[in-house]
């Protein structure tokens, strides 16, 4: 399906980076390397420059961790998106926020995609895309609480809980009048996971793929990644490149990533496994 | 007969074997479990009653499939068993299989308890099973505080501490005063689902003291695996 994220249009086969920008001091990756505004925008010259479809900004770290109210949170994003909207006027921006009104004031300063990522717990947030035809991604958390870590989840069938609540929450938010083309399904590794349910879910990627919504992956440098390999945080980007080329041969379409080069890089060599992309070079065995 | 034997182990996942991955994360906590299993089994039991808290409330019998594959994991933890529909509630999954690791093969009652049922309907449930005509060995789940430490499942809580202690004390101790001193609310805010457990337990007037064989935290959650001393 063609995807349409706000200004963005994109074909069947393009596979989109959706670059991680935190403007948080505490997130568990960066730990707070793009709190700064400057640090921030550098950063988003640097994602563009390596090939960022999407400049993904979030205002409040995932995991637990010291109160955020809505208004703070807006304090952090909503300038930076209107920055950013001023030196990029064409590039896809997406707000991480399941507040409504935090979603609002990002798509007055120019955000194109809410990127729901505790599920639908604010069901107003479906409403603010369709009042400005921004995308949403619907994304599993299994019900669970914004900022609250899994403990002792169980799923009759995993797969089957992640695509009844997201194609519920699609379905919701096309009846809100979110177009079609802009809603995004995503299976939410490790929100309301073990390591055990994450890995199972890529692994199932395909059956998200046949609902025929478009899939987003959020994997980057997850614990379930570090608990599959034993490796710290900063050790885990060649899982997470794992992650990605399993998931985009299997059919989704957006990587959530804090790595954007190296997932560039992992996309082209897909595309072109898939016979989607055309080598960049290619005399071996044709002179 | 009566009861003849109490034990309480935590109804944490990561114990069943299988679940921890291949460097068997949790294996000291797995043998402080199995250990206090086995000094229950070694009361000589002729049956297990196993009693955890939990929503929808329910009782069970050792005909229901354990269902962890509810968890996660790889064969043959996965393979879903054949044979009879009703799969255990999680914690007295975990319960299950421990108890089969520990060797117990015989007849096994399973009871899950609403966190909201009355405190006298909890305890009235240990008098009840005081009062059977068969030896039981009556193995009770939960943990203490599951908001330890700030990578905890349910964050961290400032008094995680002083909860744990208190339980811990209550546990050694067999002091029913103690645990009337700590509340519903208490228990819900350090996502403890010991308070239902430790009811029935108080029920059982034969239960004084406890030795406690592990008392730790592991990623946030605190455990504690003890053995109950009862009364002839």
């Amino acid at each position: 399906m063609t995807l349409r994220l706000g200004r963005g249009s994109f074909t069947d086969t393009d596979m989109l980076v959706m670059a991680i920008v935190n403007r948080t001091p505490d997130s568990f990756f960066d730990k707070g390397a793009s709190w700064a505004d400057d640090a921030a925008m550098k950063r988003v010259h640097q994602v563009v420059a390596e090939g960022a479809d999407i400049i993904d900004i979030g205002g409040v770290k995932a995991g637990p961790g010291e109160f955020v109210s809505a208004e703070e949170e807006a304090r952090r994003v909503v300038p930076f998106i209107e920055a950013v909207r001023h030196e990029y006027p064409d590039i896809v921006i997406s707000v991480d926020t399941w507040r409504h009104e935090v979603g609002r004031a990002a798509c007055l300063a120019g955000a194109d995609v809410m990127n729901d990522a505790w599920g639908g717990v604010d069901p107003k947030l479906a409403e603010v895309a369709a009042e400005f035809s921004a995308g949403i991604i619907c994304t599993h958390t299994g019900g669970a609480t914004p900022r609250t870590r899994p403990h002792r989840v169980a799923y009759d069938d995993l797969m089957h809980d992640i695509i009844t609540r997201t194609t519920d929450l699609a379905e919701r938010a096309l009846e809100a009048g979110v177009p079609r083309e802009g809603i995004v399904i995503d299976p939410g590794h490790d929100f309301g996971k073990n390591t055990w349910h994450s890995l199972e879910a890529t692994r199932r990627t395909s059956e998200m793929v046949d609902t025929g919504w478009p899939v987003l992956m959020s994997t980057s440098n997850k614990d379930f990644i570090g608990e599959s390999l034993d490796r710290p945080v900063d050790e885990r980007l060649l899982g997470s490149l794992a992650c990605v080329a399993v998931t985009a041969f299997a059919g989704a379409r957006i990587f959530r990533v804090h790595s954007v080069a190296e997932t560039r890089e992992v996309l082209d060599m897909v595309a072109s496994i898939q016979g989607t992309r055309a080598p960049a070079r290619t005399v071996r065995g044709l002179a | 007969m009566s009861v003849v034997g109490a034990a309480l182990i935590p109804a944490a996942p990561v114990l069943v074997r299988g679940l921890s991955g291949s460097q068997e994360a949790a294996q000291e906590q797995r043998a402080a479990a199995l250990g206090v299993l086995r000094e229950l089994l070694d009361t000589h039991p002729e049956r297990i009653v196993v009693i955890a808290q939990g929503d929808p409330a329910g009782e069970f019998d050792e005909s229901c499939t354990l269902g962890l594959h509810r968890l996660g994991g790889l064969p043959p933890v996965t393979v879903p068993a054949t044979g009879h529909s009703v799969m255990l509630p999680i914690p007295l999954a975990i319960a299950a299989a421990l108890l089969g690791e520990a060797g117990w093969n015989d007849p096994t009652s399973y009871r899950l308890i609403s966190a909201s049922a009355p405190e006298a309907a909890a305890s009235s449930i240990g008098q009840e099973f005081h009062e059977s005509t068969e030896r039981i060995g009556l193995l009770i789940l939960g943990n203490a505080s599951a908001c330890s430490t700030p990578k905890a499942p349910g964050s961290f809580h400032p008094d995680s501490a002083g909860f744990n202690a208190r339980l811990v004390e209550l546990i050694s101790g067999g002091s029913r005063a103690s645990l009337a001193a700590i509340t519903k609310t208490d228990f819900e805010a350090q996502l403890s689902d010991l308070r239902i457990p430790l009811l029935v337990l108080s029920g059982v007037s034969a239960v004084t003291t406890a030795d406690i064989d592990h008392a730790e935290e592991f990623m946030g959650v605190f455990y504690v695996c003890a053995t109950f001393r009862v009364e002839a």
